[in-house]
């Protein structure tokens, strides 16, 4: 009986984790736009310093 | 290898890993197809196939100046890979170099812009209409890499906003805008005030309701479960557990349908009995009961259901307050005035805020800007274009001394005025000060209320009928019984009817470039019996009118003739003369006079070439039966003979003709022009006899005759493009702005809708008269439901396992059923189906 009781109060909690995961993302205006990222993320990055450079077009030339 | 493809590959060396050069270069291919197809000279930059006039740099061609500039500047910051980007088209700088930024260098001004300021460094979103693609994003998200100073710069695409962080130190604001300007994103700043921040509030809080609601539903249905499932045989500690449980869950869910209580207490204060009356009802009922069964452990509760139905009432709000973000329909005069304006102080000249605009102030207005406020003119003459006011196109001529009203465009140079009126008393703002600006209920009930109206008393009613004879019959029974009654009532399939009917209405007009601003729009829509247009913007194109040549062929010579003296003229009338002619030959001109209020005249070829009025060429014989009519014409004479006339006639617009001819003969037509009334005869052809025409209107006369309609019983829809219209728009029943391009201002209004569409507008009517047909189907559905639960009801029978069924069931099978049968209805009536509203946004601005 009481393994019933622990096992709710897990499953209550990751629950939770949930909902306050998607109130922060709510909060956070991460809805805000569905669109832009999408496109952001095929985007090239070669002027940040952090980001490594690649020879892929050095061969094609 | 194509120059394109050449232009972008050595910027691409620092790809961050394959996969991602594997996407370029797909990018990268797809744009040299598009390039290779449309093999004529088209623009580098823009894509637009250049004229006879194109500036070559490089092996690269460019349509102009401004197109060119922004190339070099992208090359030379090392960002051509921009140019491996788009498919569609590019915008063109050129359009927006008239805008100066000049007063946001003004501190007064620059804090309502900027949002955030801290050690130099300032945040601001700009509205930026023009963002429509891809490439617009990653052309201003790399901003920093034109403008030292510029330090993050953000693109929210749905709302065309970006959200730009500067140092104040290396740039300011000014610079950025102009910047922005210059590569042909114009900051519209009229719009980024008041008003837009706080919506974004109201939608994140019904998001974070529904995630606290959907949380409560499932969980509290798990620990239900055991209860349902053990058949009555679960152990008592676990029912009191599982009970005091669902209690706790069940607060967050309460709080999540706060409004419902919240509008019920208004509603009820105010004597009208709405929708969230009963739901209100039921939901304390629901609460109460099971509370106080749970507590004397006399049942299981129907706390499930409520959460259900919390859930479910939220997921008809969210899906009905669907908006769109990168329109406004509460715009005012305000937003097509400048936010600042030069005033003359002394010998200096001051950039000061529209509302500190006072009595006697003089001030600059500069070509293309608006005049504020109803002014005097001090300088020697002005062109005023006053087709935001009247709906006129051709330009006014002004002299010295003569008054100038607010809303007026200056065409030509810079002129002086003084302020005679304050902005919000002038002639054409005074509009906003009529009573339908500040106070607006419809007169048109709708649906929900009638419903909820009559739907609360019998609920009442059966309630307390069944409560009596339970009492005479047995009295332990006739609490639970009504308080069953009334939860069973509120089951949530008949407050989701209007939601996802009209929701999915909306999205379905959306897809079709129809915006509308609520779903109670759909409602007024259904019931209009008639249809008011305007006539300049809304059925004739407001600024290309097409200029019409009548009289005497011209030969080519004499073509030529008058392309040459055109030419040395700046009057539009002149310089619409000159374009249409693109085929003749310049000549040299001699004795070139311009006469005030005549027109110009020249010798050419040692003919005398005259253009301007009649009756200062004066003469010519056979052709005088043209000269009957005044209005914008101009005549031609060669050697004293009059050859013909131009004039600038309206042109309709495309799809005009469909649409009167395709308007049921039921509905009453009128048309308002602020213009006077030289098109009426064609006018008549279009739309017949039955369509009442009134001329020379003013905006206030356009308000009242909406009025007056509406006195007399008729459901009026007003449809119109400018300021002028804009006390009709708010006076009407539905109002429709109309526009080219949904990026450009509207005036207030309850939809937008796109120029291409006019002709669908007897299928929208009818659309949403279909829709209204099935709310009333799926109040029949619920109803049933609503039937079976009550005969459980009314015999005390209420398990809250059958109440946890039936509610689920009605709501999805009504919410499957509107969205259903409104998406067939759409294509029936060959609209096209709903697509994600999001997509209809972007795609319109292409």
């Amino acid at each position: 009986m009481s393994v019933i009781i622990v096992l709710i109060a897990v499953s209550l909690t990751v629950a939770t984790g949930f909902l306050i995961a998607f109130l922060w993302a709510v909060r956070n205006g991460q809805f805000e736009d569905t669109y832009a990222p999408s496109v952001r993320i095929l985007m090239d990055e070669k002027n940040k310093p952090s980001s490594p450079s690649h020879s892929n077009t050095e061969k094609e030339k | 290898m194509d120059s394109r493809t050449k232009a972008t590959r050595p910027t691409m060396n620092a790809m961050s890993d394959s996969k991602q050069s594997e996407v370029t270069s797909f990018i990268q291919t797809k744009s040299f197809k598009i390039a290779e197809k449309g093999a004529s000279v088209a623009c580098y930059h823009c894509g637009e196939h250049c004229d006879d006039t194109t500036i070559a740099a490089g092996d690269k061609v460019f349509c102009c100046n401004g197109c060119r500039w922004v190339y070099q500047l992208l090359a030379d910051n090392d960002m051509t890979d921009y140019y491996a980007f788009t498919e569609e088209g590019r915008i063109t700088p050129a359009a927006s170099k008239d805008v100066r930024f000049e007063y946001l260098d003004n501190p007064v001004i620059q804090e309502k812009i900027i949002q955030f300021r801290q050690n130099n460094i300032a945040r601001v979103t700009l509205f930026l209409p023009q963002i429509h693609c891809s490439a617009c994003i990653w052309l201003l998200e790399n901003l920093g890499k034109l403008d030292r100073g510029v330090l993050n710069a953000q693109v929210n695409f749905l709302r065309k906003e970006a959200a730009i962080t500067f140092d104040e130190t290396k740039t300011s604001l000014r610079a950025v805008a102009e910047l922005l300007a210059a590569i042909g994103y114009t900051p519209d700043f009229s719009q980024t005030e008041a008003g837009r921040p706080r919506h974004m509030v109201v939608e994140r809080s019904l998001y974070i309701k529904l995630g606290i609601a959907a949380f409560c539903f499932g969980n509290i249905m798990l620990i239900a479960l055991p209860e349902y499932l053990s058949g009555g045989t679960l152990d008592a500690d676990f029912r009191t557990f599982f009970g005091y449980l669902s209690i706790a869950l069940s607060v967050p869910a309460l709080y999540s349908v706060s409004d419902y209580f919240k509008s019920a207490a208004t509603s009820i204060r105010q004597k009208i009995i709405t929708m969230d009356v009963p739901i209100a009802i039921g939901i304390s009922t629901l609460i109460l009961r099971s509370i106080y069964e749970i507590i004397t452990a006399t049942g299981s509760g129907y706390l499930d259901s409520l959460a259900g139905l919390a859930f479910f009432l939220l997921l008809g709000k969210v899906f009905q307050k669907k908006t769109f973000h990168s329109l406004s329909f509460e715009r005012d005069y305000r937003s097509y005035f400048p936010i600042a304006v030069i005033r003359k102080e002394g010998s200096q000249e001051k950039n000061i805020p529209i509302e500190d605009i006072r009595i006697g102030d003089q001030l600059l207005i500069r070509h293309h800007e608006l005049i504020p406020s109803d002014s005097v003119l001090l300088s020697d003459e002005a062109l005023i274009d006053y087709s935001f006011v009247t709906g006129e196109s051709a330009p006014v001529r002004v002299a010295k001394n003569e008054r100038l009203y607010a809303g007026g465009k200056q065409t030509g140079g810079l002129i002086e005025i003084e302020v005679v009126k304050d902005v919000s008393q002038s002639y054409l703002t005074q509009l906003w000060n009529q009573d339908v600006f500040v106070r607006h209920s419809s007169r048109i009930t709708t649906i929900s209320e009638k419903v909820a109206h009559y739907f609360t008393l019998s609920i009442f009613a059966i309630a307390s009928f069944t409560a009596i004879f339970w009492l005479i019959y047995e009295p332990s029974l006739a609490a639970n019984v009504f308080t069953s009654v009334l939860i069973v009532s509120c089951g949530c399939g008949l407050p989701l009817s209007v939601p996802f009917t009209f929701g999915t209405t909306l999205r379905v007009f959306a897809s079709n470039k129809f915006f509308l601003k609520n779903e109670k729009v759909v409602e007024r829509l259904a019931v209009i019996d008639t249809i008011v247009f305007d006539k300049t913007g809304t059925l004739t194109l407001a600024q290309t009118g097409t200029l019409r040549y009548e009289g005497a062929s011209l030969t080519e010579e004499a073509q030529s003739l008058i392309k040459s003296l055109a030419r040395q003229s700046t009057h539009p009338m002149s310089r619409r003369i000159f374009e249409s002619l693109a085929e003749a030959e310049l000549q040299p001109v001699e004795n070139f006079v311009e006469v005030q209020g005549g027109g110009v005249q020249a010798t050419i070829q040692n003919k005398l070439i005259q253009i301007g009025s009649y009756r200062w060429i004066n003469g010519g014989d056979g052709i005088k039966s043209l000269a009957t009519e005044t209005g914008t014409r101009v005549f031609v004479a060669i050697d004293r003979a009059v050859k013909g006339w131009f004039a600038i006639g309206s042109e309709y617009r495309q799809g005009v003709k469909e649409l009167a001819e395709s308007l049921p003969s039921s509905m009453k037509v009128a048309i308002l022009s602020g213009d006077n009334d030289r098109e009426k005869h064609s006018l008549q052809e279009l739309f017949g006899t039955r369509a009442e025409m009134r001329f020379d209107q003013l905006p206030i006369d356009k308000l009242n005759y909406v009025r007056q309609l509406q006195t007399a019983g008729q459901h009026v829809m007003m449809i119109g493009d400018g300021l002028n219209d804009a006390g009709a728009l708010k006076q009407s029943d539905v109002g429709i702005a109309i526009t080219e391009n949904t990026a450009s201002f509207t005036p207030s209004s309850d939809a937008i809708m796109e120029t291409s569409q006019l002709k669908t507008l007897p299928r929208f009517i009818a659309f949403a008269k279909r829709s209204k047909k099935i709310v009333y189907a799926a109040f029949a559905l619920t109803l049933t439901y609503n039937f079976i639960a009550l005969s459980f009801a009314v015999q005390g029978l209420l398990a809250p396992v059958i109440a946890a069924v039936i509610m689920p069931i009605s709501a999805i099978s009504v919410v499957s059923f509107t969205v259903l049968a409104v998406t067939w209805s759409a294509k029936k009536i060959k609209l096209n189906p709903m697509n994600t509203v999001e997509s209809a946004v972007i795609n319109h601005a292409d």
